[in-house]
């Protein structure tokens, strides 16, 4: 009986498969997510064609918790994350032939970048798309909640407002378009796998274009 | 010497008649390979358990447990759908375990080398999850599993009570996942293991 319990853990040792993929392998990349509001962009009309400027901040970005302010990925010196962020997101916007202007310059629509800790957002978020009460800014009342969070995520959140139709929009701001990165906390390398993350997003939403 | 001859050829009859053993205990690997690839194709070394009850020389029953985690990489690709899309590379892992009573035929009951077939039949436990940068999401199934099996008992040692088992086997469970559209899930299964003989 001695030998067999000896022999049976001699396999059980050699059995040892992985019950979870390494987390160096899951994190060598951002999952990058988008959502359009699909009245806005669809088969017989793309909202991004009627834009031609944009407004936003690329002096700071937003960040929501559910927590102790743990933030550190936004309190950094600027230009290791934020400054390249935002500058990578205006680019972009830019390349695909919108004009930047000041807020006070008549937009068409305004560009909100956040960080979201502590929120799960994939599949599980619940996203208001109007503001109620303004479009531009990172503080207030009108960033996502979900319904649950279960785990230290860190995301980054780029969302596009529409200003151009305000009124017909009820005189309620809506987003139009979201982008999810993430996680900002497990990556292998902060900035550079969120630039990469960045650009992804704008690939993955070719309708964002002027006409 | 005619009486000598006589329990000589009884003793023979009754060896050659004789059941294997009361029972045997058998641990080892369960080497699967998937044939139902839509969730997972890479081979898997899990764990099988089983307990032989051997009734004659020619029939018996068990029961048995295995344990296996099967897993598949997706790489890196944009996924559209209504409203929108995501890139990522995936992992997608499969946790099977099976529980199985099963019927044995012996094909030659030598003393130490005994080919048989046999047909299993159980609950097969499925957990799929899918693993993408540090989110996961999961969907369980429950089903019906059958088993067929062809292998081979051998004691190390005339009258030993320890020896090996080699099989091979093929599983068709009815386990579904409505949230991953899978459907039933088969399998090829190689087996090696350590026997503990109950005499």
């Amino acid at each position: 009986m001695r030998k067999f319990f000896i022999v049976t853990l001699t396999f059980a040792g050699l059995w040892g498969c992985n019950l979870e993929p390494q987390l160096g392998e899951l994190v060598k990349d951002m999952v990058v997510q988008t959502q359009y509001d699909q009245t806005s962009v669809n088969a017989s009309q793309n909202i991004f064609t009627t834009y031609a400027t944009f407004t936003m901040r690329e002096d700071t970005l937003g960040f929501v918790s559910t927590r102790y302010s743990n933030t550190f990925i936004i309190d950094g010196p600027s230009d290791d994350f934020v400054k390249p962020v935002s500058r990578l997101v205006r680019d972009n916007i830019i390349a695909s032939g919108f004009t930047k202007v000041s807020p006070s310059g008549n937009p068409d629509f305004a560009v909100n970048v956040l960080v979201l800790d502590n929120f799960s957002f994939f599949q599980t978020i619940i996203y208001p798309g109007y503001y109620a009460g303004g479009y531009y800014g990172y503080y207030g009342y009108y960033y996502p909640f979900v319904s649950t969070y279960y785990a230290s995520y860190g995301t980054l959140v780029i969302e596009i407002v529409d200003i151009k139709n305000y009124t017909a929009n009820g005189n309620q701001y809506k987003v139009i378009w979201k982008a999810y990165m993430g996680d900002l906390y497990a990556t292998v390398d902060l900035k550079v796998k969120t630039l990469e993350a960045i650009s992804q997003a704008f690939v993955q939403s070719p309708y964002i274009i002027k006409d | 010497m005619r009486s000598a001859l006589f329990i000589f050829f009884l003793l023979l009859v009754l060896r050659l008649n004789a059941q294997i053993s009361d029972g045997a205990l058998t641990a080892g690997l369960n080497v699967m390979v998937p044939t139902y690839t839509e969730f997972v194709s890479n081979a898997s070394t899990g764990f099988r358990l089983s307990y032989s009850r051997f009734k004659t020389e020619k029939f018996g029953w068990g029961f048995e447990a295995a344990f296996n985690v099967l897993d598949d990489y997706v790489p890196r690709q944009t996924y559209d759908y209504p409203g929108g899309a995501i890139t990522t590379d995936v992992y997608n892992y499969m946790y099977h375990l099976t529980f199985l009573i099963n019927g044995q035929y012996y094909y030659k009951a030598t003393s130490r080398l005994v080919p048989y077939g046999s047909l299993g039949a159980g609950v097969a436990l499925t957990d799929y999850r899918l693993y993408y940068n540090v989110y996961s999401e999961s969907d369980d199934a429950v089903g019906f599993i059958v088993r067929p099996e062809a292998g081979l008992l051998f004691r190390l040692k005339e009258y030993g009570g320890l020896g090996l088992k080699t099989a091979v086997s093929f599983e068709y469970a009815t386990n579904k996942s409505k949230a991953f559209q899978l459907d039933n899930f088969s399998a090829m299964a190689f087996q090696i293991g350590i026997v503990l003989f109950n005499d």
